[in-house]
């Protein structure tokens, strides 16, 4: 672990032993087995999944990427996602299966997420007719990012229509250009998908959210919560300067500022992005993307007042930023965003 | 095809087939020692000099090719009619031009005719037996062109089969559609299991690609010649039928549905998880859309049709 000892800023990176072996690592060996895909060469998740030591998301990202080499179907990712939840990740994963609704399966997935989804962080918005969860690259592997999402959609899919007994009215964004064929994604996830869309996200009504669960027990669901001790593991240095800089987004954050909340040199923080495949400038533009989607699609909010609030001087700055950001001016992102919510169980 | 591969690569580490010919090699190892013997006992050694080697090449070479010929055949191929055909022939190929070489180190007194009529005997038998190796195996090739037809028509290509469930996959299909639109009508039906998710739940992911597995392999038996069976993606099939009109095709996939009602899939032993009980079985149902539309879009459309037909 890394950061300021002193401070709440406290991260861990890439290849620091920061997930379980018997977690997402232990079940990643179990598919490949039953797949007859030899997983043996990746030496370093073998041994910890047989001692149950903790690996790197490194040595667990190295052998999901050496599945995907040695078994090349397109549906590789979609099957291994399928049975990543509820998982057997201790009493996060025990208590997921007796949510009460879809909404609650959501926040209690996005506030484990360190032990239900480590790679890639879902985070949730709530918005008078939507839920929205979006997914952010926990250690920046851009080289695996499709196959992360696919697989991490199809797990949420699999086990919502699992728990739910019934198919949910899902729509699918992506940020990528859609693939050669779409059988996969229509199979496993459903046939309303957009692709180039400006991040990885999955909406559903809040009426089919809030929809209550046939397994639904209020009080196995309070207890199994109860007994989910404390995370002890400092959040990933992605997902940290993710949360700082949201916070502070207003207040026109520096790569200087950052590295000294953070108790690091400029230098040493811009060492440990480059790490992670990232820059700062990436990560601020990152931030400052979600947030002016949020403002225009979730609060309603128009161009001049989005400008305004993310501290920017007049809002021809704004759009210039938001073009050179997303590749599209804010008003028609706002425009074909709003569009495709209506769309929605409408 | 893939099977194929797999079988290959096996017994590249274990030479299971070389094991079931081991009786017919060692005796063909012994009588090739016995020649050696009995030229060496009734023939006199001839001089250096008077050596030919040009004759010593020219036939203790063909006696070593056919004899890695003989190698190759046991090496591979399952005992049987033409195994046994092939592995005569050569083995006797291979001794009757060690016998020929043999001559060209031991002089056999002029007296003697069994030399010659064991150099001719055997090269001419070798020939026959490889000749009728030869016929029956074109027959084979045949009874197996016609065992894969139902899952390749006119393509040979490993990469279309689905790993799981051993039937041509979603990208073969699209070749399949291009080419049966200058062939003439055609139906495409597409299938799925009702509550696969479930049933990969109770059962573990292991024991749905087995039934994916025998599913498939079920509708290749119950099915026509001229059909095309694919996988397209996970517990979603597809059948071709060319000929059919939309009613009859839509006839062909209900009795199809109806046969898969009454059927019961057995789980596999070696797939099973603690809670499966030895030789258990399943009834799977299946639902179809069906379409008189050869193109790739319509495949998107039918999945579609099948994935709203699901229960909200």
């Amino acid at each position: 672990m890394t950061g300021a000892a002193d401070s709440l800023l406290q991260f861990h990176q890439i290849s620091d032993l920061a997930l379980p072996g018997h977690g997402q690592a232990a079940l990643l060996l179990d598919v490949a087995r039953t797949q007859e895909i030899d997983l043996s060469d990746c030496v370093a998740l073998t041994a910890a999944v047989q001692h149950q030591s903790a690996i790197s998301p490194l040595t667990y990202l190295e052998a999901l990427r050496s599945f995907f080499i040695k078994r090349p179907e397109r549906d590789s990712s979609f099957l291994l996602g399928q049975h990543l939840l509820p998982g057997h990740y201790g009493h996060a994963s025990q208590a997921l299966i007796h949510a009460l609704n879809l909404r609650d399966a959501l926040r209690h997935l996005c506030q484990h997420y360190q032990s239900l989804s480590p790679l890639l962080r879902p985070r949730l918005i709530e918005s008078e007719r939507f839920l929205i969860v979006y997914w952010c690259d926990s250690y920046g592997v851009p080289a695996m990012r499709n196959q992360l999402v696919e697989m991490h959609m199809s797990a949420v899919v699999d086990l919502a229509r699992w728990l739910a007994d019934s198919r949910l009215q899902w729509r699918f964004c992506f940020n990528r250009p859609p693939p050669r064929t779409l059988e996969q994604h229509h199979v496993f996830l459903g046939h309303d998908l957009q692709f180039a869309c400006q991040l990885d996200a999955m909406v559903i009504s809040r009426e089919q959210a809030e929809r209550s669960w046939p397994r639904a027990n209020q009080i196995a669901w309070q207890l199994a919560q109860q007994q989910i001790p404390e995370s002890l593991t400092a959040p990933s240095l992605l997902n940290l300067i993710y949360d700082y800089l949201s916070g502070k987004l207003r207040q026109q954050p520096t790569l200087e500022k950052t590295a000294q909340d953070f108790g690091l040199s400029p230098a040493t923080l811009k060492r440990h992005l480059s790490k992670h495949g990232s820059h700062f400038q990436a990560e601020l533009d990152l931030c400052r993307t979600h947030m002016a989607l949020y403002l225009l699609t979730v609060q309603g909010m128009d161009t001049e007042q989005v400008a305004n609030w993310l501290g920017f001087h007049d809002a021809n700055n704004f759009r210039r930023s938001c073009k050179r950001w997303t590749g599209v001016s804010p008003s028609s992102l706002r425009a074909d965003i709003l569009q495709r919510l209506n769309q929605l169980g409408c | 095809m893939s099977c194929v591969f797999a079988s290959l690569r096996r017994f590249i580490h274990s030479p299971i087939m070389l094991t079931l010919h081991r009786y017919f090699l060692l005796s063909v190892a012994a009588l090739l020692s016995l020649l050696v013997a009995l030229y060496a006992s009734v023939g006199q050694l001839k001089p250096f000099a008077s050596w030919k080697w040009f004759d010593i090449i020219g036939e203790g070479g063909t006696a070593l090719l056919a004899a890695v010929w003989l190698g190759i055949i046991c090496y591979n191929r399952p005992r049987g009619l033409v195994t046994r055909y092939f592995a005569f022939g050569f083995a006797a190929l291979m001794l009757g031009n060690a016998a020929d070489c043999l001559d060209e180190f031991f002089a056999i007194p002029k007296l003697h005719i069994w030399d010659n009529i064991l150099e001719s005997g055997l090269n001419l038998g070798g020939m026959l037996s490889l000749t009728a190796g030869m016929y029956f195996w074109q027959e084979e090739q045949r009874s197996l062109n016609h065992h894969m037809e139902k899952r390749e028509r006119i393509f040979r290509d490993h990469r279309g089969i689905d790993r799981v469930a051993q039937i041509a996959n979603a990208e073969y299909l699209r070749q399949q559609i291009t080419w049966q639109q200058q062939q003439g009508p055609a139906c495409l039906v597409m299938l799925n299991i009702r509550g696969f998710h479930k049933i990969n739940r109770q059962y573990g992911q292991a024991q749905g690609d087995r039934l994916v597995q025998s599913l498939a392999q079920w509708i290749v038996l119950n099915m026509d010649a001229q059909d095309v069976l694919c996988r397209y993606a996970a517990d979603y099939y597809v059948l071709l039928l060319p000929g059919l009109s939309l009613q009859e095709a839509g006839d062909y996939a209900q009795r199809l549905c109806d046969l898969i009602d009454q059927t019961e899939f057995p789980l596999s032993a070696i797939a099973m998880q603690d809670q499966v009980k030895l030789r258990e079985r399943v009834r799977l149902s299946m639902n179809f859309a069906i379409s008189d539309l050869m193109t790739c879009d319509m495949l998107s459309e039918l999945s579609r049709q099948l994935y709203e037909a699901e229960p909200q």
